[in-house]
């Protein structure tokens, strides 16, 4: 046991000065078992810093300067990535960006895709309810319910694409057979359709992750607390709702927060399924905007309008995160 | 352990509703006979929901399978079949595996194994550097830890979106674009998220281990390797599972940066591959199968993992 000098070390590293860390540094390989404390703590602080920094070194290197030069490349004029072209513009980048209809229609559909997240979550709580008071094949239900997540979504699309073609897939085959349509439909094709058919995927892909978070947390649901209101005669729904819904709350708050940021920046599904953007762009979210403004615009990528999207971006999700501590105060229960 | 108490919570009750069941007065008897009637109605119900739901999820997947084995004439007609009836057709795989597109391999083959090289040494990499880090923040002492430490949850916040135009701009400045240097390098530094997973996993491996092994004459780097990695060993593998997995399913990435065919990535070559075989349905459900395959059958092999992984990152 080492408590007492592990009391005292902390102290010992305020009075200490910088330059105690090249001295450990030149004492070099391995410390004595019964060295003396000074050259210990020094030694352990050097590997403290030299185990601690190579995640930090990285986020500062590949995070944190395109941080600071990403506000420099919004505020200017650019032709295509060669930056001795660049001309200040000042806010000119986000007016072009807010005064586009492309763009707010590519935000419209983003908010479509939130839509789509939500009824995911609504889903995965009857099923992870369902599934919690399941004896028998418990487990082989949840091996399937999470095979979507460790799926290719571009796979994923492909898959979907198949199953809603238009002249042979599957889908319209069964619905004819059925006597429910007598002319195939376009999903596809056509711009009412396309964002159902989007629905499925995102629904199909996103209910995995959730069922397995959400089961988590309701097999921690404290026993004693359904069997009091057994007794009560409480029935299955209030429950459902009295026990269950307010214990996992938290759960469910952190899937809604994290599913929505992941919504806001939906691409791969929608650039696999339509990469044109779709019938009448119903497919353009707003990274996809981002996207074609880096690529695929005429005259080159525009860097300063693709990292205003970004910002403003930023500033949605800012939002959401601003939204998740303000409401996980107002309806989430922490009870421990 | 849940499901065996469970187990045990239900054998009681039927013991004690059998036990009980001589003395029982017929009224009350009668109650419980139609309680357990509306159970076992609720139990139908709920087990017709799940394996609908079960359908739901695979489904899918049979037609992807039946397709891809049927031939072209079969797959391309109005009426859809739920079997190959013309007969089993492998020329969708053969299309995978043999035709040659770019260099000696084909594109999907080709790219399966630029996606091995490509994402395996940063997944390894990252998760070591990972480790080290959450070790130190875990169990070391020393100055400035919780000021590193706040920078660390700090990058957490930052907007990928924000800085993917000024990387890729810095990127292509140095000529890493159409390298696969921008999808490895940055990985190898270790992620946050994989940090804070692994302290809190460290943080409850007792430190008198730890102090025993010191007067054993273990350094910090050897109590690393020689007590944290054995004793933290299913976490590790949830990380590196993770991370090689989502590396695998990755899209936007080698998109950005590695399109051309003799580097891309399967996800990119899948793509490729399918608008070659545009139209030719079994290929194309062939090869999205062989690109499914590998991480199902890496996550029904360490499904514990997985599980284990993902339901722990979200009960903080």
């Amino acid at each position: 046991m080492e408590k007492i000098e592990d009391v005292i070390a902390p102290n010992e590293d305020v009075t200490d000065e910088l330059i105690a860390l090249p001295e450990g540094d030149a004492e070099g390989g391995r410390a004595p078992v019964r060295a003396p404390k000074r050259r210990k703590t020094d030694k352990e602080e050097l590997m403290g810093w030299g185990m601690s920094c190579i995640p930090i070194l990285g986020f500062l290197i590949f995070g944190f300067i395109p941080l600071i030069f990403s506000l420099y490349i919004c505020f200017n004029q650019f032709k295509g990535l060669r930056l001795n072209t660049a001309e200040f513009v000042g806010f000119q980048n986000f007016q072009d960006v807010l005064s586009d209809s492309m763009f707010w229609r590519s935000v419209v559909n983003t908010l479509f895709v939130i839509g789509a997240t939500l009824i995911s979550l609504v889903i995965s709580i009857i099923i992870s309810t369902l599934l919690t008071n399941c004896n028998r094949g418990k487990k082989i239900f949840q091996t399937v319910y999470f095979i979507p997540y460790v799926c290719s979504m571009v796979a994923v699309t492909f898959m979907w694409q198949w199953i809603f073609n238009y002249n042979y897939g599957v889908l319209n085959a069964v619905l004819r057979n059925l006597g429910i349509i007598k002319e195939n439909i376009n999903w596809l094709g056509s711009e009412s359709t396309f964002m159902p058919v989007m629905y499925v995927i995102l629904i199909w892909g996103g209910t995995g992750f959730n069922i397995i978070l959400l089961m988590a947390a309701m097999t921690n649901v404290n026993r004693n607390c359904y069997e009091a209101a057994d007794i009560d005669g409480a029935g299955m729904f209030t429950k459902f709702f009295c026990i269950t819904l307010p214990a996992i709350s938290p759960t469910i708050f952190y899937l809604l927060i994290t599913g929505v940021i992941g919504s806001l920046q939906a691409f791969t599904q929608f650039q696999v399924m339509a990469p044109s953007g779709g019938p009448g762009y119903k497919g353009l979210t707003i990274v996809f905007y981002l996207f074609r403004e880096l690529f695929q615009e005429q005259g080159g990528s525009d860097i300063g309008i693709a990292t205003a999207v970004g910002w403003i971006l930023a500033l949605f999700i800012a939002v959401v995160v601003a939204f998740n501590f303000w409401g996980s105060k107002k309806w989430v229960s922490y009870d421990e | 352990m849940n499901n065996e108490e469970l187990f045990e919570n239900t054998v009681e009750e039927t013991a004690a509703v059998q036990g009980g069941e001589a003395v029982l007065e017929a009224p009350r008897k009668i109650r419980k006979m139609s309680a357990n009637g509306t159970n076992i109605a609720k139990k139908i119900v709920m087990y017709i929901i799940l394996v609908l739901f079960t359908l739901w999820i695979l489904v899918p997947f049979y037609i992807v399978i039946v397709t891809s084995f049927k031939q072209w004439d079969e797959a391309n007609s109005t009426n859809f079949t739920w079997w190959p009836t013309m007969g089993f057709s492998f020329e969708g795989y053969a299309q995978v595996f043999e035709k040659p597109i770019a260099n000696a391999y084909t594109a999907i083959l080709t790219g399966f194994l630029n996606t091995l090289w490509i994402i395996i040494p940063p997944t390894l990499l990252g998760l070591f550097t990972s480790a080290l880090a959450a070790y130190a923040f875990a169990k070391l002492r020393f100055r400035g830890k919780n000021i590193l430490f706040g920078i660390l949850l700090a990058t957490m916040m930052i907007p990928g979106m924000v800085t993917l135009v000024p990387a890729f701009t810095i990127y292509d400045l140095i000529g890493w674009r159409g390298t696969p240097l921008p999808l490895m390098i940055p990985g190898m530094f270790g992620a946050a998220a994989c940090v804070f997973y692994l302290r809190q996993f460290f943080t409850g491996i007792p430190t008198e281990t730890l102090e025993a092994a010191k007067l054993d004459g273990l350094g910090y780097v050897g109590i690393f390797f020689w007590i944290m990695v054995p004793l933290s060993k299913p976490a590790l593998i949830a990380q590196g599972v993770l991370g090689f997995v989502g590396g695998y399913n990755d899209y936007f990435g080698p998109l950005l940066y590695l399109t051309s065919p003799p580097l891309q990535t399967l996800q990119i070559a899948l793509t490729t591959f399918v608008n070659q075989y545009n139209s030719n349905w079994p290929s194309i459900m062939a090869g999205t199968l062989v690109a499914l395959l590998p991480t199902v059958i890496i996550y029904i092999v360490a499904q514990k993992y997985f599980i284990e992984g993902i339901a722990s990152s979200g009960l903080k």
